[in-house]
Order: structure tokens, then sequence, then C-alpha cells
């Protein structure tokens, strides 16, 4: 594109996009964890189960606490932490019009914006949903975690279901949490009343208007994007190549539970017709019930897992096709944006040779410029720490994915082994010729 | 195996055992005496094997030489099935397979038989069997067809699962003290194919098995009045055990099945990952590591499902083959007894030539008799071949069992531990839960 004196994009050139630094110098930006961190965490991991009475259930699962500690350690190798947020204590609300669940969000912080250094609130889905949108107006430039899905089939499944409720929540915390971290959405006005006002309805009437007015200021119709830089179009790519697989897994995932469900099914009326044959043997009983035995612990056993990756595995992969499609949305922004600045450019360059006494560069593209160079600068920046995320959690996820098979072989292995020397007790009378 | 004879020799037969015959053989086929001593016996006259479909009980249990021992060490006759083969006529194409015999019984002239027999063969010898010992359990042959569809004939698990039958088929009455001894079993062992095509011929004709069937029927319709207690028990619990092995047998291969579509998914899943590390950079050699764990995974179910259907399947359903030869033994020993107390009941009331018609009845309460005795004798025969192949079943599949689990469990442990001990960028990982 053609341009006069004006100050060039901050090109990356062949760069990749993982080494280019945030204009804010990001190096700072890295905190360590003091000793109290680490045992406020452990003690309300991302993993914990929160019964709906408030009670906490301490899971043993090692790759969930050790990650998330290292997470922790990611983000913040450096400074001290200072603002946390947690997501527990689903409740049932029910009023004559409706019936939906709130969550407990109790936060800690010693940060000056806020006025106390401890809260406690009640908020539920809606609130969150109000959150997410004043932060995608207030920092377009950035990339706003996403929410879990805001809405479920009725017949399909149940929303007060303890399952349903606890991925919820889980996927909630962990929204919060990545707000709390991100070093320019954490001071967002918007989240700190989220985190402190007792009463967010007031703000909702505000919304919907702001909303409209803000988001137009991005979406600018009609100007043609020239050259987008590379790293951007790799940024694209890459978002669509990872969809794609994520979308993948995700179906034969779905298709792989549907069939352990269906063989569940089938072995959950296996045990039973052991039993019943067992009481009409004398000398096959003991046997007999063995091996019914064993097929109720290797269905309970089967259960289990099926619920883990439906609980832990599949939400995942959700959450970030929906992470992605806010992504794209930001990128598209970003080129608009730039499609902007160049039409403007360009304008004012054809006016520069009309009126060669004019000022070099008009403010109006001035502005644009910067707006450019903020939101390519942001978006960087944010693009890095998601890939660290996006690392982080995948390591989780697979980590977790592992745990969970082992958990069920050891079960299933305990099992059979157990059921071994009840079929061993008398060798069989008849020496058959058994061939291999 | 222990072969204590519970049968009641009658009174009328002598307990003569018949000379050797290979003797009478040389007699008549002097020219063709080397054929005779040849490992590949032939025996040049159909004739010579009387198989006479009445034969009583009795003499046959006398005819073979039994030892009383417990521990089976003193086996005297070993079958095996195997070698099969297929065969491409003009009309048919069909499989044999190789029945090798070794045995040091008497009856036998040469001690090693080697013969290739067809299903129709098996067939033929479990008919005449069931005709000569009606109230005697004849292990079940496996299924003449595959109602199921999927299988075909000559897939090789087919044949083989066929194979295995067939061989636990003739050993099971090689291991009958009675069954063992009959004609027909001798013949089917030893007789060249077109001997046996010959011999096959011979016999009560149709009409005369007609006769049987319709005095069978008749008999049935009329219904046992003072069944012994011990076979109305045996009854039901055959009727209990029919209806649970049925289930087992059904729930099993559904297992079976769904546990196939569940390998079909899984083959398509550990790809995923592959495909998925190539486009990563830091995830690339975990996801790489979990598309090896489930492509290993995958490798070790489909090894556990084949076994499954190998070897627990076919027993499984095999019995429930036996269920119904036990319900049809009862069923014929109660038709006896019920044509017994009919003919008594003629006796008691009808005018009739009393002394033709005492004489029937008097064989026809040796027959109750010695067929009630021979059936105990088989049931706890039975019992305890179920029992043993169940339990021998089972534990088969429970070792193939805790090794696949203690294989899939070992890949996992593994990946996992591979991620443990990687040197991390960002952090110091530590191995602590």
């Amino acid at each position: 594109m053609s341009a006069g004196t004006p100050k060039p994009l901050a090109s990356s050139g062949q760069k990749p996009i993982q080494e280019m630094c945030h204009p804010l110098g990001a190096e700072e930006a890295v905190l360590t964890p003091s000793p109290d961190v680490r045992n406020l965490t452990s003690s309300i991991g991302e993993k914990d189960q929160i019964l709906p009475n408030g009670t906490l259930v301490e899971t043993s699962s090692p790759s969930s606490t050790s990650s998330l500690l290292n997470r922790l350690d990611d983000d913040l190798d450096g400074e001290t932490r200072d603002l946390f947020v947690t997501v527990g204590d689903p409740k049932k609300h029910v009023s004559t019009m409706e019936t939906y669940i709130t969550y407990r969000v109790v936060t800690k912080t010693t940060r000056v914006e806020f006025d106390l250094p401890e809260y406690s609130v009640w908020r539920r889905y809606q609130d969150f949903d109000w959150l997410r949108t004043k932060l995608e107006d207030s920092q377009p430039t950035h990339l706003i975690p996403p929410l879990p899905e805001k809405f479920v089939m009725k017949g399909v499944v149940d929303r007060f279901s303890e399952e349903f409720v606890e991925t919820r929540r889980k996927a909630l915390d962990k929204f919060l949490k990545r707000v709390a971290d991100h070093p320019v959405l954490s001071f967002n006005e918007h989240f700190n009343s989220f985190l402190s006002a007792k009463d967010l309805n007031k703000r909702q009437g505000l919304a919907l208007l702001s909303k409209m007015g803000e988001s137009v200021k991005y979406v600018t119709g009609g100007y043609k994007l020239r050259g987008r830089p590379m790293e951007f179009s790799a940024m694209g790519e890459y978002l669509d190549m990872f969809t794609q697989k994520l979308g993948t897994i995700d179906r034969i995932a779905q298709r792989i539970i549907k069939e352990q469900s269906e063989y569940l099914a089938e072995l959950k009326e296996y045990g039973p017709v052991y039993t019943t044959w067992a009481a009409s043997e004398a000398e096959l009983q003991g046997p007999l019930e063995g091996v019914a035995s064993c097929m109720a612990n290797c269905s309970s056993a089967l259960d289990d897992l099926t619920q883990d990756m439906s609980g832990d595995f599949l939400p995942v992969l959700r959450e970030y096709v929906l992470y992605i499609e806010s992504m794209k949305a930001v990128l598209k922004k970003r080129d608009n944006v730039q499609a902007e600045y160049e039409a403007k450019l360009e304008a004012a360059a054809l006016r520069k040779e009309e009126r060669p006494t004019a000022k070099q560069v008009p403010t109006d593209v001035e502005k644009c410029q910067d707006r450019v160079e903020c939101f390519n600068a942001d978006l960087k920046s944010d693009w890095d720490q998601w890939q660290n995320n996006k690392t982080q959690d995948f390591r989780q996820l697979l980590t977790g994915m592992a745990d969970h098979n082992i958990q069920y072989y050891e079960k299933c292995l305990a099992a059979w082994e157990s059921v071994i020397p009840v079929l061993q007790d008398k060798q069989p009378q008849e020496t058959e010729t058994e061939e291999d | 195996m222990s072969r204590t004879i519970d049968a009641v020799v009658s009174p009328t037969q002598t307990n003569t055992i018949p000379a050797d015959i290979s003797g009478q053989m040389l007699d008549l086929d002097e020219d063709d005496d080397l054929e005779v001593f040849s490992k590949d016996s032939t025996l040049a006259d159909g004739n010579m094997f009387n198989a006479s479909m009445q034969t009583s009980p009795g003499s046959m249990v006398n005819q073979c030489k039994f030892e009383e021992d417990e521990e089976g060490d003193s086996k005297d006759i070993f079958i095996t099935v195997d070698n099969p083969e297929s065969h491409v006529t003009a009309i048919e194409t069909f499989i044999t397979y190789r029945v090798l015999t070794k045995t040091t019984r008497s009856e036998f002239d040469n001690s090693e038989y080697e013969v290739r027999r067809r299903y129709q063969d098996f067939l033929w010898l479990k008919g005449k069997l069931e005709e000569a010992h009606s109230t005697l359990i004849v292990h079940p042959l496996p299924e003449k067809f595959v109602v199921k569809g999927m299988v075909e004939r000559f897939n090789g698990d087919f044949i083989a699962t066929r194979r295995k039958a067939l061989h636990k088929f003739l050993n099971r009455i090689a291991d009958h003290p009675i069954l063992s001894c009959s004609e027909d079993f001798k013949v089917f062992l030893s007789a060249q194919a077109w001997e046996l095509t010959t011999y096959k011929k011979q016999g009560p004709g149709f009409l005369s098995r007609m006769g049987e069937t319709v005095r069978a029927v008749a008999n049935s319709v009329r219904g046992v009045k003072n069944r012994p207690e011990e076979f109305t028990a045996i009854q039901e619990y055959v009727e209990d055990f029919s209806n649970k092995i049925s289930s087992l047998d059904k729930v099993t291969q559904r297992i079976v099945k769904e546990q196939k579509e569940y390998l079909e998914e899984l083959k398509e899943y550990g790809p995923t990952y592959t495909l998925w590390s190539g486009s990563e950079e830091e995830l690339a050699e975990q996801l790489k590591g979990v598309a090896g764990c489930i492509e290993r995974c995958c490798k070790e179910t489909e090894e556990q499902v084949g076994h499954l259907s190998d070897t627990l399947v076919p027993v499984l359903h095999e019995y429930v083959l036996c269920a119904e030869t036990l319900k049809a033994v009862l069923r014929r020993r109660d038709n006896i007894q019920a044509e017994f107390e009919a003919k008594n009941e003629t006796l008691a009331t009808k005018k009739v030539d009393r002394d033709a018609l005492k004489e029937e009845i008097d064989k026809l309460e040796d027959r109750v008799e010695w067929a009630n005795n021979a059936l105990k004798g088989d049931w706890g025969r039975w019992q305890r071949s179920m029992r043993g192949d169940l339990k021998s079943a089972f534990f088969s599949t429970a070792e193939k069992n805790v090794d696949y689990y203690e294989k899939c469990l070992a890949v996992w442990e593994t990946f996992l531990l591979s991620q443990r001990t990687e040197p991390s960028e960002e952090t110091d990982r530590d191995n602590t839960p």
C-alpha cells in the first residue's frame, strides 16, 4: 500500500507469532506465587467438586492439582498474584416466575481498585453472560475467554442435574480466572462490579444501549483489506485448522462414549444373569457369583470412565470451539480496522496530491493508525497468552484422559484378578483333550 | 475318567466278550491281508460290521473293556479332529476334517486310523447314536447353519470353531462307557470314505424309524403318571439351566457385538490425534503419545474380543444345545415309562393275550429300569463335564482379561510417566500429586 511519511505498521516480517513482544513489555508481567497462594489454590482447585450443599470434595487426581499449580507458575513467575477468584457453591433458586442456579463468586484481592480485600456475591449464568458482553464491547481488541454454552435442549439435558451444574460451574470458574489473569481485562470496571456489587440488575438496562454504541465502532463496513500481516493470516489459518480438528475429535469421542454406553447397558444385564443362575447351582455357585460381581465392578468402572470423559473431556473441546469462534470475530474486527485505516490513508494521499499545502497526515488517519497498532499489539500479546493457556489446558486434558483410563483399567484388572482364585478352586475332573 | 457302569445287565444276556474279529477278517480276505494290516486300514466288506440297531444295551456294555480309574491316565483311545480342507465338486463345495484315532482297544484292528470326514458324516453318527441310545446324553454337534447371517460357511473363524466343536463331540463319545462301544462309532473312526457311504446305506430303513417315531409321539400324548422324583428334579433344573444359559449366550453375543462396534470407532480415533499433532508444536509429542496409546489399546481390545468369541461364546452356545438335548432325553425316558404304564393298564383292564402282553411289559420294565440307571449315570457325568467346561472357559476368559487390562494399563502409565519426566520449558514440573 502506498504511504507517505506516516509510521509503517509494526510488521513482524518473517518472525513467528510467539516471538513478538508486546509493546508494553510483557517480560515484566511474570509473577511467582507466594506460599499463601499454593495453600489457597490447592484447597479450591479447579477440579474440586463442590456439592450443592456446599461441602468440598477433595479429588485425588494428581494431574489436575499439579497442573493447576503449574498454570499459576506459568502466568506469574516474578511478582505476587493479587487477585483470586473462585466460583462455587451452586444453589437452586426457586421463585414463582422461574427456577435457576446461582453460584457464589468469592474474590480475594489486595488491589487498590477494590474497596475491600474480600467479596462474596451470588451470580447466575445471565450475569456472567452480561459480563462477557460488557468485556467484548469495552475491550474489543482483546480475546475474551468463552462461557459454557448458553442454551441446552430442555428435553435432552437436565439443567439441574448434579453433573450439568458441576460442569457449568467449572467452566464459569475457568472463565473468571482467565479474566482475572489477564493484564488488561482484570482491571475492567465491569469485572470489578461483577465481583463486588451486591446487585447487578441496574446495569443491565444500560448495557443494552452501550452495547449498540460501542460495537458499531468496530464493525466498520465497506472497507476492503489490502495486505493482512502474515502473522494474523497465520492465526486465522491456525484457528480454522484447530476448529476442524477439535470438531473431529469431539464427534468421534462422542461416538465412542455412545458405544461404551451401549456396551455398559449390556454389561449391566450380564452380571444378574450369572447371579440368578448361581442360585440353582451347588458347586458352580461360587464361580458364577464371582463372575457376576466381577461384571458389576467392571460396569461401575466403565460408568465412571464414561462420566469422566463426558464431564471433563468433551466440555473442554466445546469450550475451545466457542473460544475460537469469538477469536475469529476479533480477527475480523482487526481486519476491518486495518481496512479502514488503509482506505483513509489512500484517500488522504489522493487529497494531498490535489492540495499539496494540506497537513502531512490528517489527524483522523493518525487516529486510525493508532487504533490499528494498538489492536495488533493487544491481539498479539493475547494470542501468545492464549497459546500458552491452550497448551496448558490440552496438556491437562490429555493427562486427564490418561488418568481416567488408568483408573478404569486398574479397577477392571482388580475385578478379574480377584475372580481367578475362585475359578481355580477345584481343577475340573475331566481331562478333556482341550486343544489350543 | 471313571467309567463306572450303572447299567443293569439284563439276565437274558451272557457275559461273553466276542473273539478278536481280526481273525475273522483274515479268513474272508486272504488276498487283502496286507491291506488289513496297513496303516490306512481298509475293510473290504462292509458286512463285517453287524450294525444291529436293536442290540441290547446290556450286551454292548459287556463288549466294552473298561477300567475303573478316576485319574484318566489309562485312557485307551485318543481322537483328534484337525486339518480342515476344502473340496470342490461340480455339485457342491464342502469342508472335510481329518479324524485321527490312536487306540489300544481290542475292538479295533489297528492302533491308528486316519480318515477324512465331513459335517454330514458327524450328523449321521449322532443320529445313529441317538437312535440306538435314546435315553443317553449325546453331546451336541455344532449347528448346521449359522442363522445370524454374518458368518460365511468358509470363513476361517467359523471353520475353526466348528472343528473344535467336532473334536469335542468325538471325544465326549470316546469317554462315554456305552457310546464309545458303538459299532457306528468304530466305523466312523476307521472306514474309508467310500466304505462309510456303503455302510450308511445299511441298517433299518426309513420306515422302521418312522415306526419308532410314531410310537414315541403316541406315548408322549399319553403322558407319564409316576415319574420318579429325581427326574422331575432334573427336569426342573434343566428348564432353569436352559433359560439361564440361553440368556447368557445371547447377552455374551451382544457384548461381543458392542465391543466390535466400539473398536470401529476407536480405530478412527487414534489417527485423529496423529493428524492434529502435525499442526502443533508444543503439543505435538503429547498428541502423538495419546495416538499411540489409543492404537495400542485398540490392538489389545481386538485380541480380547477375539478371545471371547473363540473361547467363551462357543462354550455357552454348546451348552444351549446341550440343554435341548437334555430335554429330549428326559422326554424319551418319559415316553418309555409312559408306554410301560399304558401297557400295564391294558393288562389290568382289557381282555387281551395276557402272556404275550406280560412278556412285552417285562421287557419294557427292564428298559425303563436300564434307561433310568443309565440316565442317572449320564446325568452325573454331564454335570461334572458342564462344570468343568464352564469353569475352564471362565478361567480362560479371566486370564485373558487380566492380561488385557494389564497391558492397557501399562500403555497409559508409560505415557503418563513420559509426561511427568519431560523437561518443560516454562516450569519445573514436580512429580508430587
